[in-house]
């Protein structure tokens, strides 16, 4: 199999992607802590368009992440080439801390585009 | 402290064998040293059982957890094999702790001072600290090595008195160095400044910068910066390459002059790379002009790749107009370089230019031009790439077809399977084309070579992991049983894969296989069988299996009793958590990728509240193999225990944490760790959560890729 030079390729590529890596918007308070099981959780389908630069997917996450009442970003793999065009990923979050409707505006902010899914 | 590197470094490897050479002889127990991957190693035809050793050995063996003075008077004659004491854990401490302390050969002492280090248990401290004023320096060293795998800031003294001895050996010093660094004691800061600043020798100047390194976490920022700052300035190349990995972590702006004067000035490839590198992670735009002013001169690809991505994130700009001179430079190895570079930065903008470069006259430019259009964000590539899908040229037809294929998210199999898989059939001479093509079709599950991807496994000729999603994934009813034909042909690779596929009657082979383990005393293969077993969840391999859980070798026992507790035995898991606790901690982490087998609901429920327990214990070794198993089994409420020991004020604990952070293979750790250094505000910590991010990135996407399209060669490294 010729996969060695494409192996160490890819390698490397990621790590000079890491160099492009995004930082995060920190958010205020203590360091990430768990929700109590008690707080009734709520999902969110999303489409979403972000911009097109290396860590798109990883540069949105550390953005929304940063409130948190944000528990979980689930990305389905991509469906086009581009990792950072038609993505659909399922959010969990916590509607007593951030409503549904603040949520999105909160997501669009951070993305090119985001539709709620049915 | 004058000794020449040269001789230091020989002092340095005679003092790390001497130990072993003195002590391993034959072994019933395998030495899981360096994890799992020394299964494999070449124990087969060993005795499985103590039953085999010498007379002499095999009695002191057998006193040693009864005898705490049975290594005192024991020559190296009578002395068991390392394996065989760390087999029986951590209850050996005493017995090794006397040996240390009274023994009078210099070598038994290293080698016990050694297995306390390896046993990780901090009731061996006292003899150590003793140690460290032996007369024989072999006996001093091996002491400061075992004080850095069992930290604890009352090791402090003995080992500052170290750096004291005026007759002490370079290497002794070095070591301590480096065991005081990982103290987590604020005392040792000025010392190992002391060393960084005015030691003459090179080798423990980089010794001291290790130390302080891995003392930054309770160090004031401003003083990581003027510690890194020393070394990136230093004439040492050893501090300096050092110095330019720590920069890319730090991130500090106040290192982007020193970085930039080695990128400029530095006369080793791998260093100006790193500082490269770091420069690009740091991200402080005061860099691009130095970084842009360098672009024309270099030649090297590596430099050209890491230069594209600093000015990526600096200055995108920038890098697209310097790059539009660099594609048409008169030097074809600039151009083809510069093809390369443009895919990988994968931008629309290169688009452009690489359309330029497809009239190259050099085939190589050509050829690194196609595939990177295919690496773009854009589609706006594919009318271009069509033209060349008929080419006479086959590297370039395959390399435009690979580059659609991406393009259309592995959508157009028909395109790779007519043009080069079906194109190639009954073609000796494109074999290796045609299999590429099935490892890419693969990929995308395509059925239509399922068949050719099996033989290729079975060939040898393909990695388990490039076949495995199709395998996985396909229907046709032969696989399952060629997989496991495969399997029995002493290829542990596959275990997982059996495991996923349960073909009929593979129950009945494992067992089988564990049972003619055993008795041809094949260490590797009866484990790997009792994995597989455990997958299986075959209730009638019960009474097979739990003979095993009195079994002496302790890790049989442990492959044994967690395919047992998977089945549903809860007289297993007593021999699991006490097997745990008495583990030596350098096998740890063996332990804990074994109980990540762990898949079974009922089992976690019965395991899971007595881990937590012990995620709460002392023994921080014990605590954080605790928690990377719940990561492994619940990663929601998992990762905070490990969060946890990332902050820790112990430096060993930190590492641990990233260690198993890094490893973890659950899908949902990388969105925790997203989550955490969203939200992290301890700066060290942040830091080594970016660090585990980028890591784990570069493992999964290598491992995901790799099984894809082929790509020509480019050499470089960082």
């Amino acid at each position: 199999m010729k996969s060695y030079p494409f192996l160490m390729v890819s390698c490397l590529t990621l790590f000079a992607c890491g160099g492009v890596a995004v930082e995060p918007v920190v958010a205020e308070g203590p360091h990430d802590e768990p929700v109590p099981a008690t707080e009734p959780r709520a999902t969110l389908r999303v489409a979403v368009d972000l911009d097109r630069r290396t860590g798109c997917e990883e540069a949105f996450d550390l953005a929304v992440y940063a409130h948190r009442a944000v528990e979980r970003i689930a990305w389905e793999p991509p469906s086009a080439a581009s990792p950072c065009v038609a993505r659909s990923a399922t959010v969990t979050f916590v509607p007593s801390r951030l409503p549904q409707a603040e949520l999105i505006s909160f997501m669009r902010s951070h993305a090119r585009l985001l539709e709620v899914k049915p | 402290m004058k000794m020449s590197r040269f001789a230091m470094r020989a002092f340095m490897i005679a003092a790390c064998l001497t130990p072993t050479a003195f002590v391993v002889k034959s072994a019933f127990a395998d030495d899981d040293e360096s994890g799992d991957e020394s299964e494999s190693a070449a124990t087969q035809g060993e005795a499985m059982t103590s039953a085999d050793l010498p007379k002499k050995r095999r009695a002191v063996l057998e006193g040693l957890i009864k005898n705490d003075k049975i290594l005192i008077n024991v020559t190296a004659r009578e002395m068991p094999a390392s394996p065989d004491i760390l087999n029986l854990g951590r209850r050996t401490v005493p017995a090794l702790a006397r040996c240390v302390a009274d023994n009078v050969d210099n070598q038994l002492r290293a080698s016990c001072a050694n297995l306390l280090g390896r046993l990780g248990d901090k009731a061996a401290l006292p003899a150590l600290h003793s140690a460290l004023e032996a007369w024989d320096a072999h006996v001093r060293r091996a002491a400061i090595d075992a004080l850095r795998k069992v930290p604890d800031r009352s090791s402090f003294l003995p080992l500052s008195k170290i750096l004291e001895r005026e007759d002490e050996e370079g290497g002794n010093i070095a070591a301590a160095l480096d065991a005081l660094g990982v103290l987590s004691d604020k005392r040792a800061v000025p010392l190992l400044e002391k060393h960084l600043r005015d030691d003459k020798d090179p080798y423990v100047r980089s010794a001291a910068f290790r130390g302080l390194w891995k003392t930054r976490h309770i160090m004031a920022r401003s003083n990581v910066i003027a510690f890194l700052k020393l070394a990136l300035n230093s004439d040492s190349p050893d501090l300096m390459l050092a110095a330019t990995f720590s920069a890319s972590e730090v991130r500090a702006p106040e290192l982007v002059d020193p970085l930039v004067r080695i990128m400029k000035k530095s006369p080793d490839a791998r260093t100006k790379n790193r500082a490269v590198y770091a420069l690009g992670k740091i991200g402080d735009r005061s860099a691009t002009a130095a970084l842009v002013k360098h672009l024309p001169k270099v030649r090297e690809s590596r430099m050209l790749n890491n230069i594209a991505f600093a000015l990526e994130r600096l200055d995108s700009k920038a890098f697209f107009q310097a790059a539009e001179g660099l594609i048409t430079h008169q030097q074809a190895q600039i151009r083809f370089n510069t093809a390369f570079v443009l895919g990988d930065v994968r931008r629309p903008e290169g688009l452009p230019l690489l359309k330029g470069a497809l009239s190259d006259q050099n085939d190589g430019v050509k050829l690194n031009a196609v595939s990177a259009i295919g690496k773009l964000d854009t589609q706006d590539g594919v009318a271009l790439l069509e033209h060349y899908v008929d080419d006479s040229n086959a590297g370039l037809q395959q390399a435009a077809i690979y580059a659609l294929y991406a393009l259309s998210a592995m959508k157009r199999t028909d395109l790779v399977f007519k043009k080069i898989y079906d194109a190639h059939k009954d073609k000796p001479e494109f074999a290796s084309a045609r299999l590429d093509a099935a490892v890419a079709l693969g990929r995308a599950h395509d059925p239509r070579v399922t068949t050719d991807l099996m033989t290729c496994l079975e060939l040898r000729t393909c990695s388990a992991w490039q076949v495995d999603g199709a395998l996985r994934a396909s229907n046709l009813p032969e696989i399952p049983g060629r997989v496991l034909v495969t399997w029995v042909k002493d290829r542990p690779e596959v275990t997982d894969l059996v495991g996923a596929l349960k073909p009929q009657g593979a129950s009945t082979v494992a067992l089988g296989k564990a049972k003619a383990g055993l008795a041809l005393r094949d260490l590797p293969g009866t484990i790997n069988a009792l994995d597989l077993a455990g997958d299986l969840g075959d209730q009638s391999a019960l009474d097979v299996l739990r003979p095993l859980l009195g079994h002496e070798n302790a890790r049989l026992r442990a492959h044994a009793s967690v395919a047992l507790a998977r089945w549903g035995d809860t007289s297993a898991d007593a021999v699991i958590l006490r097997d745990l606790e008495n583990a030596p901690h350098d096998q740890l982490p063996h332990a804990v990728r074994l109980l990540s087998r762990v898949n079974e609901t009922a089992a976690r429920t019965r395991l899971l509240p007595e881990l937590v327990k012990r995620i709460a214990q002392s023994d921080r070794d014990l605590s954080v193999a605790a928690a990377a198993v719940q990561l492994a089994w619940d990663p929601d409420a998992g990762v905070f225990s490990l969060l946890n020991a990332l902050g820790s004020t112990e430096r060993r604990e930190r590492d641990l944490a990233e260690m198993y952070l890094r490893r973890s293979t659950h899908p949902k750790t990388t969105e925790l760790l997203r989550r955490a250094l969203s939200r992290e505000t301890r700066t060290p910590v942040r830091d080594q959560l970016r660090r585990i991010l980028d890591l784990r990135a570069a493992a999964e996407t290598s491992s995901h890729t790799a099984t894809g399209m082929p790509m020509q060669a480019h050499k470089y490294h960082r």
